[in-house]
């Protein structure tokens, strides 16, 4: 199309506000640091941390693969249980009124409780951290999954039924199609939940992950390593969540959310 | 009558209210429709002209009386053969303009392939080739009705409903729109039930117009429309089609006529 400004400049112009605002608390912290006298040792500046991280790369990077594969794994299973699942609880009949009170039941338990638990139950490998990661993120891909199949509009489905489409067309050509977006968003959202819950479970019991790592820094009073441990978390939340960016750009280009860096 | 397609005898239509209570929609309603007839039904909103076609489709159980689609009774099921416009598009913005107008086709069983072939001769019919591949959401809202109506005839039905399909597009769209479907409709036989508000269309495109009362609706008139066709300019010029609109807004309580 004839667009005056090429597509890349709005794309750079997008990425600016955050990047500044970024820099401005990045600044920020550097000035608490220097100006503000804390011993480095306490409260690390940023510069010391990108030090750390640089540093010990080796072993930040073969700690962060098992907090990348639990939260990954666990999320996963969310979304191939939680969106079936919520398929069940969008209907009107018996099975949804006789799930829906077990689901959200579950939601009432504390579930970073459960860690320790699980670890009983599973030991110090990877299966607890899996269970945790399911267990906190399953919820919002279900409930977004429900809302978003039961706002299908009256007369999509009456359109539906008058092209005689069965259960199965209807939620493959209709009603799958219109809910996702909606359960694209919970899938986001249980993914920065998934991060927190691969590290709660570390922190309960492991051998290896960024969890241990920082629970490890913290028994040797490193505080510059736990905060490179953190920033290397939150990098892994970001990327886990650009992926997720990545597949509503391809599964929904159709969507509103989407079409502006679409044309 | 033994070629009707649709026939409403003595029909009550009552909708239960949230919190109790309920409302009469239609009271008493009987009409027919015969093959290939074009019928318009007007009157004041909430007289349950959208209901009676609901009715006919099958989504909209009726308290009293009987309703029938080629002599079967129709009950909670869609009859065959009927399609359906709605107020709105209805258009799946996952699918490219050429895919919504094979969608029943699809349901129906064809291959994608024999569903865009059939769907293209639709969109030539409506001037919308151009378009087979865009998006939905690319269309104006004229042209997306254009697809709708594609998307309704694809599966080559004898009962079409229209409900108020042109209402929420503008004055000279409307228009345009109205002499896609009389050109169509003259050319592929069908029967259509099309509800509406405006008195002119009505006239403009049918053969009967059923005039219904407030709610609860019951039939007031059956005009017959005897006008030669295509209804172009000089016919909507003519004093007739003026003896016709007139007719119908006196019979709706507006003596000094419309529009």
């Amino acid at each position: 199309m004839a667009d005056v400004k090429p597509a890349s400049d709005r794309r750079l112009g997008g990425a600016l506000p955050a990047i500044i605002s970024l820099a401005v608390v990045i600044g920020a912290w550097q000035a608490a640091t220097t100006l503000g006298n804390v011993s480095p040792a306490l409260f690390p500046s940023p510069l010391l941390t990108a030090q750390k991280i640089v540093e010990l790369s080796g072993l930040l990077i073969r700690n962060t693969w098992p907090t990348l594969i639990e939260a990954a794994v666990g999320l996963a299973s969310s979304v191939v249980i939680g969106i079936p699942l919520g398929i069940l609880l969008a209907g009107r009949g018996p099975v949804s009124r006789g799930l829906f009170p077990l689901v959200l039941g579950t939601q009432n338990i504390p579930k970073v409780a459960l860690a320790p638990l699980l670890v009983v139950w599973f030991g110090f490998g990877a299966m607890p951290k899996f269970v945790l990661v399911f267990l906190i993120t399953f919820f919002p891909v279900v409930v977004t999954t429900t809302t978003g199949i039961r706002s299908v509009p009256r007369e999509m489905i009456e359109l539906g039924a008058i092209c005689k489409m069965s259960a199965l067309q209807r939620l493959a050509r209709l009603e799958f199609p219109y809910a996702l977006p909606s359960i694209l968003s919970g899938v986001k959202v249980a993914t920065t939940m998934a991060i927190i819950a691969a590290i709660v479970a570390e922190f309960v019991g492991s051998t290896e992950g960024l969890g241990f790592l920082i629970v490890q820094a913290q028994g040797s009073i490193n505080t510059p390593l736990i905060f490179a441990a953190i920033v290397v978390v939150s990098f892994v939340g970001f990327a886990l969540y650009g992926l997720v960016g990545m597949a509503e750009k391809i599964l929904i280009p159709w969507h509103i959310s989407q079409r502006r860096t679409h044309d | 009558m033994p070629d009707s397609i649709v026939t409403f005898e003595d029909v009550d239509v009552v909708y239960r209210l949230q919190g109790g209570g309920e409302t009469v929609a239609c009271q008493g309603l009987g009409f027919a429709v015969r093959e290939n007839e074009f019928v318009s039904i007007v009157g004041p909103s909430g007289c349950g002209k959208s209901t009676s076609l609901r009715v006919i489709a099958g989504l909209q159980p009726y308290r009293r009386g009987s309703v029938r689609v080629r002599r079967e009774p129709v009950g909670h099921r869609v009859p065959d053969g009927l399609a359906m416009m709605f107020q709105t598009p209805v258009l799946l913005d996952w699918n490219s303009v050429i895919d919504n107008v094979g969608l029943p086709l699809e349901v129906a069983g064809l291959s994608r392939r024999e569903a865009r072939a059939e769907s293209r001769r639709f969109l030539e019919l409506a001037q919308l080739e151009r378009f087979a591949d865009a998006r939905p959401y690319e269309l104006s809202g004229g042209m997306q009705q254009r697809v709708a109506l594609c998307r309704a005839l694809v599966s080559k039905p004898d009962l079409l409903l229209m409900d108020e399909p042109f209402g929420a597009l503008d004055a000279l769209t409307r228009a345009q729109m109205g002499g896609v479907l009389q050109n169509i409709w003259e050319r592929q036989k069908v029967a259509v039930v099309f509800v509406t508000h405006s008195i002119r269309e009505a006239v403009t495109l049918s053969d009967r117009v059923l005039v219904m009362s407030a709610r609860p609706g019951r039939l007031l008139k059956d005009v017959r429309i005897d006008l030669p066709r295509p209804r172009e300019g000089a016919v909507r010029r003519m004093a007739k089609f003026q003896d016709y609109v007139d007719e119908i807004a006196v019979c709706l309580g507006m003596p000094d006529g419309v529009e």
